[in-house]
């Protein structure tokens, strides 16, 4: 029950075989090691795989569940999610901080998104396409 | 003494939603991730009201397990004369349970008034808008500065999708999550499923406004990023063209609609399933064993 009301714990920075296993598992869904060994860029020992699959469940990112003699892992977070949580994490770090340097952060930051076009151009872009694909069929 | 009786119950009652309330809640909070990624693959529809459902569960079995359970079961089994005092943890229980409910009282009262002071003080005109306001009689809210943004076709999927907001009740719905009690007092504890609710309620106004044309489609993607170069101000109670914070995703969907998995799935069938689940819940209720074990697990309650 307190764990239940526990605030989310702040999530650990990963490294870059744990940031390479979690694109794999996220693509892929739930994944038995021997998947996300025959999936890596690199070639690496079985037990490496396991061990960072293991660490990456320990940090909350992903669940699993035995399978015969194996651990079957998925993502416990969507990769929106897990974005969406650092960067409330990331946020809340800043924010609190005393109320002068606060209310700089907060205007720094509403000029910035006020600025930030790229997704929306991005999304226009996407648009313009598929207005394309949809001309031409 | 006809006094104490009823404090009695009242005390009783209240601490017993408290119980089945935190614990209900509690299971739909753990829940709710996995829940919330199987719901994606079903219609929009049917997964805002499965997590509106979700959202309302705890409190709504609170009350009928207070209904249904500890008010006959008191009635039919406790004496009028005991002499019996209410323990400290019944007094905490109800004092907590009178927290979340006047926690929820003012949340939504406050929503409410800063709603209405918003509209009231007309600036959705100065502010790029549109929004669909209003809980029984609804009006639209559009700015000027959005009506000469939009051409006519994003203009006119903006207010399809505001049409349909209306046509669900939307606004009721956020009024009533809003007198909603948290689990705790000053703890929402389901925010999450909140959240989640106001993100498939926005894909299924989307889809509603569509109704699988690609052309209404591409035209709402873009009265979409439209509104968001904007800058879009956000209304509270108010179903507002760019709610929740999934842009990307909502335009994403827009353009490349993914037929859902399960189509099997249908709305009254699952309001038939809650239903009959309340019906099964409250028959076996009243059944004299079972309100005579209430009655004593509420003894125990009581000391």
């Amino acid at each position: 029950m307190i764990a239940l009301f526990r605030k989310d714990e702040p999530s650990q920075p990963l490294g870059p075989l744990e940031v390479a296993v979690m694109e794999i598992v996220w693509r892929r869904g739930e994944s038995a090691v021997r998947d996300v060994v025959d999936l890596l860029d690199r070639p690496l020992a079985y037990t490496t795989v396991m061990t960072t699959l293991d660490r990456l469940y320990k940090k909350g990112l992903l669940e699993r569940r035995k399978c015969e003699r194996a651990f079957l892992y998925s993502p416990r977070l969507t990769r929106a999610e897990w974005e969406q949580k650092r960067a409330g994490e990331f946020m809340a770090g800043l924010l609190s901080g005393r109320d002068p340097e606060r209310e700089l952060l907060i205007s720094c930051l509403v000029d910035a998104v006020a600025h930030d076009e790229r997704l929306l151009d991005e999304l226009e872009r996407k648009i313009r396409q598929r207005r394309r694909e949809l001309k031409r069929s | 003494m006809m006094n104490d009786y009823l404090v009695r119950l009242v005390c009783l009652c209240l601490t017993a939603f408290f119980v089945v309330h935190l614990a209900a809640g509690a299971l739909v909070r753990w829940i709710t991730p996995r829940g919330a990624r199987a719901l994606r693959r079903v219609r929009p529809r049917l997964a805002a009201r499965t997590t509106l459902l979700m959202r309302w569960s705890p409190a709504a079995l609170g009350l009928l397990v207070v209904a249904v359970l500890c008010v006959p079961s008191y009635l039919r089994f406790e004496p009028g004369e005991t002499g019996e005092e209410i323990g400290p943890a019944c007094l905490l229980g109800a004092g907590l349970a009178l927290a979340v409910w006047a926690a929820a009282i003012v949340r939504g009262l406050r929503q409410v008034v800063r709603s209405r002071r918003y509209i009231r003080d007309g600036k959705s005109r100065r502010r790029p808008l549109v929004a669909l306001a209003g809980i029984l009689r609804t009006r639209l809210l559009i700015s000027p500065v959005v009506v000469d943004a939009l051409t006519a076709e994003q203009l006119d999927a903006a207010l399809r999708h505001e049409r349909a907001h209306g046509a669900a009740r939307d606004n009721l719905k956020r009024l009533l999550l809003a007198f909603t009690p948290g689990l705790l007092p000053g703890l929402n504890g389901l925010a999450a499923v909140e959240r989640h609710w106001a993100r498939f309620t926005e894909w299924a106004a989307d889809d509603d406004a569509v109704r699988g044309d690609p052309d209404r489609a591409l035209a709402l993607a873009s009265a979409l990023v439209r509104v968001a170069r904007l800058g879009s101000a956000a209304v509270p109670l108010a179903s507002s063209l760019l709610d929740g914070e999934d842009l990307s995703e909502r335009v994403d969907r827009l353009l490349r609609p993914a037929a859902p998995e399960s189509r099997r799935v249908r709305g009254d069938a699952l309001a038939a399933g809650v239903a009959a689940g309340i019906a099964a819940l409250a028959c076996l209720a009243l059944r004299p064993a079972t309100l005579e074990s209430a009655h004593y697990l509420l003894e125990h309650l009581v000391r």
